[in-house]
């Protein structure tokens, strides 16, 4: 992907992650949306309208999360209503209100225009139920089984802690018996992450190697979230560098938009959908303009600016309360601080 | 006979200033290409051949959107079908 077109602002995000809710009937302890928190969520006439610009903009795709996307009643009408109107969707889900009937409705989208992540953190019960509760590990094997006996296209999402670092092995292998894709992701200090991040924060040791398991599986998912680890093939997805206000933006539940997911701070809230159009809120906020001109004066000799363009600025801001500091767990800055 | 020239399952194309973007919702796969106005995603709804995208252009460009569609079909972006 050249870079340099990015750094314009194009005329739509390529993608929006949209948290439809807050609520959600577990309490992961990494949790990036500090699930359970109240706010005057939109209502389904309103999401529809945005729905609407969305499409007239010409988004790609919606990536929706939460909480837990199924608790909300008229969620499968907004995943029709989004795929009638020709986005592509993708739901983040705990997987816990999935049953037969409802694995059974998604076919009617087609596999190219719906997609589905199945969180599960750990390979074993023990390590799982540690994150996401009590009893979770058992619903997720089984609502795995129910995606693959459907023939769907899966994706099983861990997000990597310290406490799974060692069944990265074990839960890929239980990925591709189950016909599903792994993808990891990397853990933010938002959130419930920001209280336990010390526990759950891998060390520097297990960052360094963790590309060396990516390296050997190629066919395992991290979307941008590792950008300062990809290998060369995997920075040519276009994934290499934060996207947050070039290519993506994220949703509240609330209609308040945000840089990106992680970054749901009173000081980074770009604009609010109930008070002015998407398009005005991604072409003239402050917000998203220097989030799309960042830049991270420790990292400006780096080899691999060109490249990750500092890292994620959520986790730099999370530890530093700055934008213009280094990835703290940046592997190639051995400046940086791990934890 | 010659072929249509169309957008590959499950690829979506808009416009930019720049040109266009083509996304792969599969592969999470982004491409952006600087070609201007010379093709438009219409131009990839599966209604063009090769030949009357190509015809269509000024004879200074239309060099450029034979390498164009080339390389679109090479990044399995864009696809041939043959006519008939």
């Amino acid at each position: 992907m050249n870079n340099r077109l990015v750094d314009k602002t194009l005329s739509a995000p390529i993608t929006v992650t949209w948290e439809i809710t807050t609520k959600c009937n577990l309490s992961c302890i990494h949790c990036l949306s500090s699930s359970g928190v109240k706010l005057k969520e939109l209502s389904t006439t309103e999401c529809f309208n945005l729905v609407d610009q969305l499409a007239e903009l010409k988004v790609f795709r919606i990536n929706f999360g939460g909480g837990e996307p199924f608790i909300r009643d008229d969620f499968m009408q907004l995943l029709d209503y989004a795929n009638s109107k020709g986005i592509i969707t993708c739901v983040s889900t705990n997987g816990t209100m999935l049953d037969e009937k409802l694995v059974d409705s998604f076919k009617k989208w087609g596999e190219d225009n719906f997609f589905i992540q199945v969180s599960l953190d750990g390979a074993s019960k023990e390590s799982n139920d540690r994150i996401r509760g009590k009893g979770t590990f058992e619903q997720i094997e089984r609502v795995v089984k129910l995606l693959s006996n459907a023939q769907m296209e899966f994706t099983i999402n861990t997000v990597l802690t310290s406490i799974n670092y060692g069944e990265l092995m074990d839960l890929y292998r239980f990925a591709k018996t189950n016909k599903a894709k792994l993808r990891v992701s990397r853990l933010r200090p938002s959130g419930k992450g920001k209280e336990n991040w010390s526990e759950l924060s891998l060390s520097r040791e297990q960052m360094e190697n963790f590309p060396k398991f990516l390296h050997a599986h190629d066919d395992v998912l991290t979307g941008d979230s590792f950008f300062f680890l990809t290998s060369a093939s995997r920075q040519s997805l276009g994934l290499n560098m934060c996207g947050a206000a070039k290519l993506t933006c994220s949703i509240a539940p609330d209609g308040k938009i945000y840089p990106c997911p992680f970054l749901q701070e009173p000081e980074f809230e770009a604009g609010d959908i109930r008070n002015e159009t998407f398009s005005n809120i991604w072409n003239n906020s402050s917000i998203l303009d220097l989030f799309r001109h960042r830049n991270v004066d420790a990292c400006r000799s780096c080899y691999r600016l060109d490249s990750c363009h500092g890292g994620c600025p959520a986790v730099g801001y999370y530890m530093s309360k700055s934008l213009n500091e280094p990835d703290p767990e940046c592997i190639a800055n051995k400046s940086t601080k791990f934890t | 006979m010659g072929s249509i020239i169309k957008l590959s399952p499950g690829v979506r194309v808009r416009k930019e200033d720049f040109g266009l973007i083509f996304y792969d919702a599969k592969k999470s796969d982004i491409c952006l290409v600087r070609s201007g106005d010379s093709v438009l995603p219409c131009h990839l709804d599966g209604t063009y051949t090769r030949e009357s995208l190509i015809s269509m252009q000024p004879v200074v460009k239309q060099k450029s959107v034979v390498q164009l569609l080339e390389s679109l079909q090479q990044k399995g972006l864009v696809c041939e079908q043959p006519l008939g």
